[in-house]
């Protein structure tokens, strides 16, 4: 439906990681690059699994239970590559602190860790809107839309904008809790994000049911707000710590 | 409270240097995709170049595939070929201490492709979207454009931000006029100029390489394009010297009169700088790219264009604080990346733009990939390096993984609008009868079994054939106004073929044809284009199939296509793409009448 609604389908998906972008990842180059390397990451992970998946796909079965074993296969695969990154990072913090010590300059900060860790999660969302959502919307610029028979109460177009704002947010701040589990040996964020992961890749299979979409994508809503939540509150916590100890990280 | 007196973080400026070179890269490469999808919407064949790229072999796309790869391999062995020899003209030059000749020349090349190349794109624009402006006002705007940008490129004293977008500008109408050439020919011709680099950078007789070191040791800038980032100022109080506002870069020889900041105390050992692979710590690259531009664009197209680019380290023997006076700013401390990069990165993603922006996406990121890994090979070898090769065969390598991703996600959705048979274009009459591969084939030689002389749009120029002494010559428009085959009388000669499904004689069919000549040629009160085409197809579907084989050709999905675009709400859309041709084939032969 023109370009102005292709674009606004565009925005839904991605406008507040763009928001973020500016006003947080903009400011720091060294946050940029670790946007690009970990959409290049995500986008990598899934060249791999794409090459597994090339002997069953299409699926041309109309059961669910074919993609369950996709979207658990892919989680849990992703997650992996989750643990990996983190290791990755610890690498990097390593040489960063002692580059900083070297040039005299204070060490990384509580803050920076995690906007690092923000960063991260941030180039997965954003691959995964792009790949999952704008992929899809070269159509939406034209002088028509699309509607789903199962889900016929909102363009298709709108419903994927959506989805891919939802997974946007549960990856951006679930590499945060991620990361702060790792840190500080917490069993309880440590396991929060695989399973919040696969609850929400598993919810969408919801979608395939007739109608199905009124229920899934609030339920992932729910989801994405309650990551967001906790996420805030872990952040309290250890940024109020940190404040009644001052000189440590 | 410790927050308010905190000193800035590391993380404020680690770098820094490289998101400044990775932003007008990615600039650069976002305007050549807008580019690319928004004046190519037209047609999957357009308008090709031919230029040196193309002496050797002209493209066509009923060739075998494997008839386009020898044709592209030696397109680009030609290539590559004329870019060394100018690049070994250029080493001459520079030995002979010509610079004030290279930098005239230099400005030379620039003001030819801001004019001529910027006002052939701008002519693109006012054509496709039919812009109001008169000659004047064009030439006058274009003129002083490509006058300012001579200047910002020759120049050394204006400001770096006009310098910066006017090479930005540069690259990206170069790259823009590279992606016009046939498809076989842009992959074939990026690996080739990769794999060039790779030799004239690395090689003891590489011309860059010769070309690098006289630089070097005659301490002298190479008069080349090149686009230079803003050096990263320290803000750092800490610095002992008070020099601070310009960072001093490391080297591998030391530098006797560089002040020595304390921090740095262990960085002039040759030693340590290999070890560091840190942005801050770079030694900035200088990659010279020069380029030279000979004719301008007129119908019989013969344009030369010669690139070569190299990277080199820059030996910032400037000591102290004092700037020297180079191309750009005071040079010492920023990262410099030759336009040849620019441009050829952008035509890798101009290129998979044609396809899907899917793939651009994972060029653009391998790109970024190749170019963050050569960056960190310079900081670690300390020697010229070539910036191409990684970053197109990464990008290639994803470009080939990616051909595939957009229909086979999870999601598993095609593009609703894309012909059926081709994948490439959106369904319309336009497409079907002219521009889309498959369905030529099967046109040629469906008419060349009737014996109808058929007329076809292949790339480039239309081959008009004007035939007044063939009386069963169908052509598909007419070249003066619009003809309207009414859908009744079409019927009326059609409907015997398409009752009984057994084939009469051959001559039967071409009767019918012949019958369809006059109609074709008279004017009706309706237009019908696509019910017409729609039986055309039939006709074509019934007696070919069965008399020969075509291959290529999903006949279903034919037939499909067709009756899609018989739809009512597309119709008026499709009849805009088909005016259109028939404006630029009365401007190439007015005077056939039919």
């Amino acid at each position: 439906m023109t370009v102005a609604a292709g674009i606004g389908y565009a925005l839904i998906a991605l406008g507040p990681s763009l928001a973020v972008f500016v006003a947080v990842i903009s400011k720091k180059p060294f946050l940029i690059l670790v946007l690009l390397s970990s959409t290049l990451v995500w986008l990598i992970s899934l060249i791999i699994l794409s090459g597994f998946w090339r002997a069953f796909l299409p699926l041309e079965t109309t059961q669910w239970w074919p993609f369950m074993i996709l979207i658990v296969t892919s989680v849990a695969f992703q997650e992996g590559v989750r643990i990996l990154s983190w290791k990755l990072y610890k690498r990097l913090e390593e040489i960063l602190d002692a580059f900083a010590d070297r040039i005299a300059k204070p060490r990384l900060y509580l803050t920076d860790k995690m906007q690092i860790a923000l960063a991260g999660g941030m180039g997965h969302g954003v691959a995964h809107a792009v790949f999952f959502c704008l992929s899809l919307l070269t159509p939406a610029f034209g002088q028509a839309t699309f509607y789903v028979e199962k889900c016929s109460y909102m363009p298709f177009f709108l419903v994927s904008s959506l989805i891919a704002l939802a997974f946007v947010t549960i990856h951006s701040f679930s590499m945060v809790i991620a990361f702060n589990g790792y840190a500080e040996g917490k069993k309880v964020d440590q396991l929060f994000v695989p399973i919040v992961h696969m609850a929400a890749g598993l919810l969408t299979l919801v979608n395939l049911v007739s109608g199905g979409c009124v229920i899934g994508v609030p339920l992932l809503f729910i989801l994405a707000t309650w990551t967001l939540m906790h996420c805030g509150r872990m952040v309290w916590r250890r940024l109020t710590e940190n404040r009644n100890r001052p000189g440590s990280s | 409270m410790a927050r308010n007196a905190k000193p800035t973080s590391l993380l404020d400026s680690l770098g820094e240097e490289i998101i400044r070179i990775v932003t007008p890269v990615s600039i650069c490469m976002f305007l050549v995709v807008i580019l690319v999808s928004v004046l190519n919407k037209d047609s999957s064949n357009s308008a090709s170049v031919s230029s040196i790229a193309t002496i050797a072999y002209n493209e066509s796309s009923s060739d075998s595939d494997w008839d386009k790869f020898i044709g592209a391999l030696l397109n680009s062995l030609a290539f590559v070929g004329v870019v060394t020899l100018a690049t070994f003209i250029l080493v001459l030059l520079f030995y002979f201490r010509c610079t004030k000749f290279l930098k005239i020349y230099m400005g030379y090349s620039a003001f030819v492709v801001l004019g001529f190349l910027g006002g052939e794109i701008a002519l693109f624009f006012i054509t496709d979207y039919s812009f109001p402006v008169d000659c004047i006002t064009f030439v006058v705007i274009l003129l002083n454009f490509s006058v300012v940008g001579v200047i910002a490129v020759f120049m050394s004293k204006m400001a770096i931000f006009v310098t910066q977008g006017y090479l930005v500008v540069i690259g990206m109408l170069v790259a823009y006029w590279f992606t016009l050439l046939p498809e076989w020919t842009t992959w074939v011709l990026l690996v080739a100029m990769a794999l060039y680099d790779l030799a004239a950078v690395l090689l003891p007789i590489g011309p860059l390489r010769i070309l690098v070191e006289l630089a070097i040791s005659r301490d002298e800038d190479i008069p080349a394009l090149v686009y230079e980032a803003r050096p990263v100022t320290q803000n750092n109080s800490s610095n002992a010297t008070g020099v601070a506002q310009r960072r001093v870069w490391r080297e591998t020889r030391v530098v006797n009169s560089a002040p020595v900041e304390d921090q740095n105390s262990g960085a002039l050992d040759s030693d340590s700088v290999g070890n560091n692979q840190n942005g801050t710590n770079l030694v900035s690259v200088e990659e010279g790219r020069y380029q030279e531009r000979i004719s301008e664009l007129t119908a019989p197209l013969i344009e030369q264009r010669l690139n070569y680019q190299w990277l080199v380290q820059e030996e910032d023997s400037s000591g102290g604080g004092f700037p020297i006076e180079r191309i750009g700013l005071g040079s010492s401390g920023a990262i410099k990346l030759g336009l040849g990069d620019f441009i050829f990165y952008s035509v890798l993603v101009g290129r998979a733009a044609m396809y899907d922006f899917m793939t651009v996406y994972a060029c653009y990121l391998a790109i970024l990939a190749g170019l963050g890994v050569t960056l960190i090979l310079l900081a670690l070898y300390q020697k010229a390096l070539p910036a191409l090769p990684v970053s197109i065969f990464l990008g290639l390598e994803v470009r080939g993984e990616d051909l595939n991703f957009g229909y086979s996600s999870k999601s598993g959705l095609v593009v609703v609008n894309s012909s059926v048979l081709c994948k490439r274009d959106l369904d319309s009459v336009d497409h079907l009868l002219l521009h889309c591969i498959r369905t030529r084939v099967l046109w040629e030689k469906a008419y060349w079994i009737l014996q109808a002389n058929w007329m076809t749009a292949s790339t480039g120029d239309i081959p008009f054939v004007p035939l007044p002494s063939h009386p069963q010559a169908v052509y598909p428009l007419k070249t003066q106004g619009t003809y309207q085959p009414a859908a009744s009388q079409i019927e009326q000669i059609l409907v015997p073929c398409l009752g009984n499904r057994s084939i009469g004689p051959l001559q039967q069919y071409q009767g019918y044809l012949g019958r369809l000549k006059p109609h074709v040629t008279t004017h009706q009160p309706h237009w019908d284009f696509p019910l017409f085409m729609g039986y055309f197809i039939r006709v074509f579907r019934l007696v070919y199939s069965q008399i020969h084989g075509i291959f290529g050709v999903n006949w279903e999905s034919l037939t499909y296509s067709c009756k899609r675009i018989q739809l009512k709400s597309i119709s008026s859309e499709l009849n805009n793409p088909i005016f259109r041709f028939n404006q630029s084939l009365k401007s190439l032969a007015p005077h056939v009448k039919i």
